[in-house]
C-alpha cells in the first residue's frame, strides 16, 4: 500500500474488483500496473487487499481503486461482499490453465448475481508468456468475451504485456459511460461519500451516482 | 535483561493465574536454581519430570528466552499431551487417496518462503510444508484446505526446520519415505507438480545419509500439527468459511467492551469484520514481514504468539490480540478515518482500508516494547473472557467453545481424538444447516433457534436470575403442599372453597385509596374473554 492510496489528487474515483481462480496471477497484474513490480513467488492473497493507480484518461485524472480477492471459492462469500459498489471488474484466467478459463463462467455469474447492474467487465487470459503452454485458444476466449460483452486483452503481468493496455481499456469505457451519463442527466453530483474534495468537487459527479442513476435512465 | 522482564510478567499474572501461586513460588525456586544454566536446563528438567503446568508455565510466561530448538521441545511436549497420540492417529492409518485440495495445496506451498535467499532451503522447507500439509488432509479428509492454513503450518516448519538445518545430515529422508511420496503421487495419475519432483529430488540426494533423529523429528513435527490442526484450527475447515467469520465477530464484541466509542465511529455494529481475515486465519503468520534468512526468524513474535496461545489452550488470544491493537491505534485510526471519508465508495471499504493500513502487523511487531505489552495484555484479557457471554455468538461446537477455551487453571487440558472428530462431524452438519445464513441471522440461530427446548433452555442459560426465582417458588409450593399434607393427612382441601368465593366477591373491584370509595376496576384483559365468562363486566370507559 502506498500513500497514493489515500491521496485526493482525482477527478474520479472508480472501484475495480480482480476475480478470478486461484494462481491465475490476479496480484501480480495488479502489482504490475500499480507499482510496475513482479514477484514470480508472490504470496496468496488471503481474503482481500486492494492498491490504486491514477492515470489520466481524455485529460481527467482518474483514480482506480482496484481490490485484489482470493481465489480460492471458499473465500467466494466474502470476496463477494466487496464487489458492492464496485464499477468494474476484471476476471482473470491462466492461458495455460483450461480449467481456470471454464470457471470464467463461474465468476462471470458470481459478478452478475453480487455486483451492480452495469458493473464493466473484462476479461483476462494472462501469462501469455507461457505460449508454448497454451491450453486455451485465443479465440476461443475472444468469443466468449463478445458473446458476453466483455472486454478481452491477453496479458503477461511477468513481462508487463498489455497489462497496462488490460487496466486502461477498462478504465477508459467506464469513463466514457459515467461522461455519457453525466451529460444525459445534467448532474452536478455531490455525494460526499465518494466525491473527491477539492477544487472539482462540485462538477464531478461520483461514478457511484451516476451509475445508480443510470440503472433507471439508460438502456 | 529477560530476566527482570519474566518478573515483571509474573507480577502482572499473579491475580490473573489464580491459585497459581505456589506454582508461581515453585517456578521461581526452579529457575533460581538453574541460574546460571539457562531455560534450557530448565526446560530439560521439567521435560524429565514431566511437569507439565510447569512448562506451561514456562511458555507462557518465558518465551523470549526460547530458541527454536527449544521451543519445538516445549511445543511438542505440550501439544502431544493436549491430544495424546493414539492408535487410531497413529501414521499408518493415512490414507494414500488424493484428497481434494491437493491442487490448491500445491499452489500455495510454491508461493509459500518466497523472500528466501538461500535456494536450497527454500526448496527443503516447501516440500517439508507440502508433506505436512497433504498428510494431515489425507489422514483427516473430512478437513477442508483454506488459503492460509500452509502460512500456519510454516510457522511449526520454521520451528523444526531451525534446528535440522544446523545438523550436516539434514538432508537424510529416508529411503521409504521418498518412495512413498513418490509413489502417492505416481499413482493418481497427475503432472508432477514442481515442488513434490523437488522433494523427491532433495530425497534422492541424501537418501545415503540414515539420520533417525530427523525422521523422530519429522514424527514430533507432524504430531504438533495434527494436535494444533485439530484443537485450534478446526472451525476454519469445514466447508465454508462461516464459522471463521463467527471468530472474527469477536473482535468488534471485544472493541466494544474496551472503547464503545471507537465502535460506533468505525460502525462496527454494521459492517463485517472482515479487515481481520487474513490475521486470524493465519495467526498474524500471513502479514508478518518476509524473510530473507531463517536466522532472522528466530526472535519472530510470531513465536511468542503460538507459545501463548499453546500454553493457555486458547484461541482466543490472536481476538484479543486484534481488538487490543485496533483499540490502542485509535488516536491514528481516527485522524484517518477523517482523511478518508470520501476517498472510498462505501463506508466497509473505508473501514477495511483504514484499519489495515494502520495495523499494518508487520510495523508493530518490530516495535518490542509494543509487542510485548501487547502479549501481556492479551494474556490478561484472556483470562477475564467470560464465556457465558459468548455462547451464543459461536456455533455450539466451535474450539472456542471447546477445545481451545482460555484456562484459569494450570492443568493442561487434555482431549481425546474421537471425542475432537465427533465435534467436528457435529460443526459440518451445522454448517450445511446454516449455509443459506447471513452471519447474523447465525448467531440468532446458535441462540436457540434449533428446538423449541433450546431456546427455553438459553432463555434461562441467560437470565439465571429469574430461574432462580422460579426455583424458589416451586420450592415454595411443594413445601407448603408438604405441610399441608402433613398437618391434613390430604390434599383435598388444599385451597379453602371461602377463599374463591371471596375472590370471586371481589373480583372487579378495588378500594379506591384516595377516597375510600370502591370503584370499578377493569380487568384489562376482559376485552379478551368478554365473550364468555365475564361479559357483564362493562367496556372500560375512556376516562379511565
Amino acid at each position: 500500500m502506498n500513500n497514493e492510496d489515500y491521496g485526493y489528487d482525482y477527478d474520479y474515483l472508480f472501484k475495480i474488483v480482480l476475480i478470478g481462480d486461484s494462481g491465475v496471477g490476479k496480484s501480480n497484474l495488479l502489482s504490475r500496473f500499480t507499482t510496475n513490480e513482479f514477484n514470480i513467488e508472490s504470496k496468496s492473497t488471503i481474503g482481500v487487499e486492494f492498491a490504486t493507480r491514477t492515470i489520466e484518461v481524455e485529460g481527467k485524472k482518474i483514480k482506480a481503486q482496484i481490490w485484489d480477492t482470493a481465489g480460492q471459492e471458499r473465500y467466494r462469500a466474502i470476496t463477494s461482499a466487496y464487489y458492492r459498489g464496485a464499477v468494474g471488474a476484471l476476471i482473470v484466467y491462466d492461458i495455460s490453465k483450461s480449467g481456470t478459463y471454464e470457471n470464467c463462467n463461474h465468476w462471470l455469474k458470481e459478478l452478475r448475481d453480487n455486483a451492480d447492474d452495469n458493473v464493466a467487465v473484462g476479461l483476462i487470459g494472462n501469462k501469455s508468456d507461457l505460449a508454448h503452454l497454451r491450453a486455451v485458444p485465443t479465440a476461443e476466449a475472444k468469443n466468449f468475451a463478445s458473446e458476453n460483452e466483455l472486454l478481452f486483452t491477453e496479458t503477461s503481468a511477468l513481462n508487463s504485456e498489455n497489462v497496462d493496455q488490460a487496466f486502461r481499456e477498462l478504465i477508459t469505457a467506464i469513463y466514457q459511460m459515467v461522461s455519457k451519463h453525466q451529460v444525459d442527466l445534467g448532474d452536478s453530483g455531490n455525494n460526499a461519500a465518494a466525491a473527491p474534495k477539492g477544487p472539482t468537487i462540485s462538477l464531478t459527479p461520483t461514478p457511484n451516482e451516476n451509475k445508480k442513476s443510470s440503472s433507471s435512465n439508460c438502456c | 535483561m529477560t530476566d527482570i522482564i519474566f518478573n515483571k510478567q509474573l507480577l502482572r499474572n499473579r491475580n490473573v493465574l489464580g491459585g497459581g501461586r505456589s506454582l508461581e513460588e515453585k517456578f521461581l525456586l526452579h529457575y533460581s536454581e538453574m541460574n546460571g544454566k539457562g531455560p534450557a536446563a530448565f526446560v530439560q528438567k521439567s521435560l524429565t519430570s514431566r511437569d507439565l503446568p510447569m512448562l506451561k508455565y514456562f511458555a507462557m510466561n518465558n518465551s523470549g528466552d526460547m530458541t527454536n530448538a527449544l521451543r519445538k521441545e516445549v511445543w511438542y511436549t505440550l501439544l502431544n499431551a493436549q491430544l495424546p497420540s493414539t492408535k487410531m492417529n497413529d501414521a499408518d492409518s493415512i490414507k494414500p487417496k488424493k484428497h481434494k485440495d491437493e491442487d490448491q495445496v500445491v499452489l500455495d506451498v510454491n508461493r509459500s518462503f518466497g523472500a528466501l535467499k538461500n535456494l536450497s532451503q527454500k526448496e527443503r522447507l516447501r516440500a517439508l510444508l507440502q508433506k505436512m500439509i497433504i498428510k494431515i488432509l489425507r489422514k483427516y479428509p473430512q478437513l477442508n484446505y483454506y488459503q492460509g492454513y500452509h502460512d500456519v503450518v510454516s510457522v511449526f516448519v520454521l520451528v523444526f526446520f531451525e534446528r535440522l538445518n544446523k545438523n550436516p545430515t539434514f538432508h537424510s529422508i529416508k529411503r521409504e519415505e521418498c518412495n512413498l511420496l513418490n509413489e502417492t503421487m505416481d499413482t493418481d495419475n497427475d503432472v508432477i507438480e514442481p515442488g513434490i519432483a523437488n522433494a523427491a529430488e532433495t530425497c534422492g540426494d541424501a537418501i545415503d545419509e540414515k539420520d533417525t533423529k530427523f525422521v523422530l523429528d519429522e514424527t514430533k513435527l507432524f504430531r504438533c500439527i495434527e494436535s494444533f490442526t485439530l484443537l485450534y484450527l478446526r472451525d476454519f475447515m469445514t466447508d465454508s468459511l462461516d464459522f471463521a467469520v463467527d471468530q472474527l465477530k469477536m473482535i468488534p464484541y471485544l472493541i466494544k467492551k474496551m472503547d464503545p466509542e471507537l465502535y460506533q465511529i468505525l460502525h462496527l455494529d454494521k459492517i463485517e469484520p472482515f479487515f481481520a481475515l487474513s490475521d486470524i486465519l493465519t495467526i498474524f503468520s500471513h502479514n508478518q514481514k518476509p524473510y530473507e534468512d531463517i536466522g532472522s526468524t528466530e526472535h519472530s513474535i510470531i513465536f511468542f504468539i503460538f507459545d501463548l496461545i499453546i500454553s493457555t489452550q486458547s484461541m482466543y488470544i490472536p481476538l484479543i490480540i486484534y481488538a487490543n491493537l485496533v483499540v490502542s491505534k485509535k488516536a491514528t485510526l481516527l485522524m484517518e478515518y477523517d482523511l478518508n471519508v470520501a476517498n472510498f465508495e462505501n463506508i466497509p471499504d473505508m473501514v477495511h482500508a483504514i484499519i489495515q493500513k494502520v495495523i499494518l502487523t508487520q510495523t508493530i511487531f518490530d516495535d518490542e516494547n509494543c509487542w510485548r505489552s501487547l502479549l501481556t495484555e492479551a494474556k490478561i484479557n484472556n483470562s477475564l473472557i467470560d464465556l457465558k457471554h459468548i455462547r451464543g455468538m459461536l456455533n455450539p461446537y466451535s474450539v472456542l467453545l471447546t477445545t481451545s477455551v482460555s484456562h484459569h487453571q494450570l492443568e493442561l487440558q487434555v482431549y481425546d481424538l474421537p471425542y475432537i472428530l465427533e465435534l467436528f462431524d457435529k460443526e459440518v452438519v451445522l454448517n450445511e444447516k446454516c449455509k443459506s445464513f447471513s452471519a447474523n441471522d447465525r448467531q440468532l440461530f446458535y441462540q436457540g433457534g434449533r428446538s423449541s427446548y433450546n431456546r427455553i433452555f438459553y432463555f434461562f442459560e441467560k437470565h439465571k436470575t429469574i430461574f432462580l426465582i422460579y426455583k424458589l417458588s416451586l420450592f415454595l409450593l411443594v413445601f407448603a403442599i408438604t405441610v399441608k399434607i402433613l398437618k391434613d393427612g390430604h390434599l383435598k382441601k388444599l385451597v379453602a372453597r371461602t377463599y374463591f368465593q371471596r375472590l370471586h366477591h371481589y373480583y372487579g373491584t378495588i378500594i379506591d385509596s384516595s377516597s375510600t370509595r370502591k370503584r370499578l376496576w377493569v380487568d384489562p384483559l376482559s376485552r379478551l374473554f368478554k365473550s364468555a365468562k365475564y361479559s357483564h363486566i362493562p367496556d372500560i370507559p375512556s376516562s379511565l
